[in-house]
């Protein structure tokens, strides 16, 4: 899917992602992950090994539960095997991925490396965009097909109308599921010819 | 510590016909975890959270809406905050020991407690001020070093400065291995990233 045929690139999450986020090493001492969130206002840190992999990750939970901190580093602290998606995965799958997980941030590695870090506070506003701006952002992805029916409700579209080949359903799906803002398609368009062979 | 120690007041609230998209510009705005939703008396009566207001983005059967009769094409549906918020809140008392909160916010999952007098709200507290609070700031980890080479010299000899945990000695006497030894004292205080120490210079200011 490219630019001269959807008219509209999917933004990936390399476009939003924080780089280089802060983290800390796994033997760092509770008292100095403690210093980083609270430092930068940040609910989590990574834990990164000496190559800078991704290894683990202590949120404000792991801190507060009243254990004495002392002779506590990070390595006993951390959750292991936290989440991660590569750096040209698409805003919609991000914004999915979040909602449908709960995890309220995705680390972004290339790999195995942290590279960035996207959180769902900093896609709240795709999650709420305006139905109206959705469907004039979709009606503009089709705008190469015969006027198709687009309606919008709390970001799920609804196409209906026909199309000339069977085989262009799944690809017009696939442009209007990349518009930021977009939950779900629901695809009721038929077809005039079938090259589905 | 106790809660009214560290919370947070005045707090900012919405009301259970405020639009989900006024919540999250509130809560992207401010960098809130979550919104007390206040009645019409100004009492508690619930709590929304980011958590809430993407739920309801992301429907886990989007077919159902075609089955419940929303014809295709009516006007546009507004939720409001009343119809995706926790309600009722667990709220807790200002005079409450910081350690119980915390237990009660972990047990339920939560991320921040409104505080309450009665059902007025006076306050709210998350974990991100917990965190706070047992981080160590700079003028706690400077008397804490101070506190330590006491015993190396007078305090008229060293003079300490702490800057986002790392630590800077003047040193009044010009000596190496005191220094040395003062730098390693000041390293094994919680909260210290690095220290380094020097020879004060004659012309310093003070």
């Amino acid at each position: 899917m490219d630019a001269v045929t959807t008219g509209m690139p999917a933004m990936t999450v390399g476009t939003v992602m924080t780089r280089c986020p802060v983290s800390v090493v796994a033997g760092a001492p509770f008292a100095t992950v403690a210093a980083v969130l609270s430092r930068h206002g940040i609910g989590a840190v990574p834990v990164v090994d000496r190559d800078g992999r991704l290894v683990g990750v202590v949120s404000e939970g792991d801190l507060i539960g009243g254990r004495d901190g002392a002779g506590v580093t990070a390595r006993e602290l951390m959750s292991r095997h936290p989440r991660t998606v590569a750096e040209d995965t698409t805003l919609p799958a991000v914004v999915r991925l979040l909602a449908e997980t709960g995890v309220r941030r995705l680390f972004v590695t290339e790999h195995g490396r942290l590279v960035g870090v996207v959180s769902r506070r900093d896609l709240l506003t795709t999650y709420l965009r305006d139905d109206d701006a959705i469907r004039a952002d979709v009606e503009r992805v089709l705008s190469d097909q015969p006027p198709l029916g687009v309606t919008v409700h709390d970001g799920v579209v609804l196409l209906l109308g026909r199309v000339e080949w069977r085989s262009t359903r799944a690809v017009l799906v696939e442009r209007v599921r990349a518009v930021p803002g977009v939950v779900a398609v629901l695809d009721r368009l038929g077809y005039v010819f079938d090259d589905a062979a | 510590m106790r809660a009214r120690d560290i919370m947070t007041a005045p707090v900012i609230t919405v009301r259970t016909e405020t639009t989900i998209k006024a919540a999250a510009a509130l809560l992207a705005e401010h960098g809130f975890t979550a919104l007390p939703v206040l009645d019409d008396d100004d009492r508690l009566i619930g709590i929304v959270t980011e958590a809430d207001l993407v739920r309801d983005r992301v429907p886990r059967d989007p077919r159902a809406l075609i089955h419940l009769g929303r014809a295709p094409g009516a006007g546009p549906v507004t939720t409001t905050v009343g119809e995706v918020m926790t309600t009722p809140a667990i709220a807790m008392g200002p005079g409450t020991d910081v350690a119980v909160l915390a237990k009660a916010l972990l047990d339920a999952g939560n991320r921040s407690m409104p505080i309450v007098e009665g059902s007025t709200l006076v306050g709210i507290l998350t974990r991100r001020d917990i965190v706070r609070a047992i981080a160590r700031d700079d003028d706690t980890i400077a008397a804490d070093v101070r506190h330590r080479l006491e015993i190396y010299g007078s305090d008229r000899r060293w003079q300490v400065e702490v800057h986002d945990g790392v630590v800077s000695i003047a040193d009044q006497f010009d000596d190496e291995t005191d220094r040395h030894i003062a730098t390693v004292l000041a390293e094994a205080v919680p909260g210290v990233v690095r220290a380094t120490a020097f020879a004060a210079r004659e012309s310093d200011d003070r």
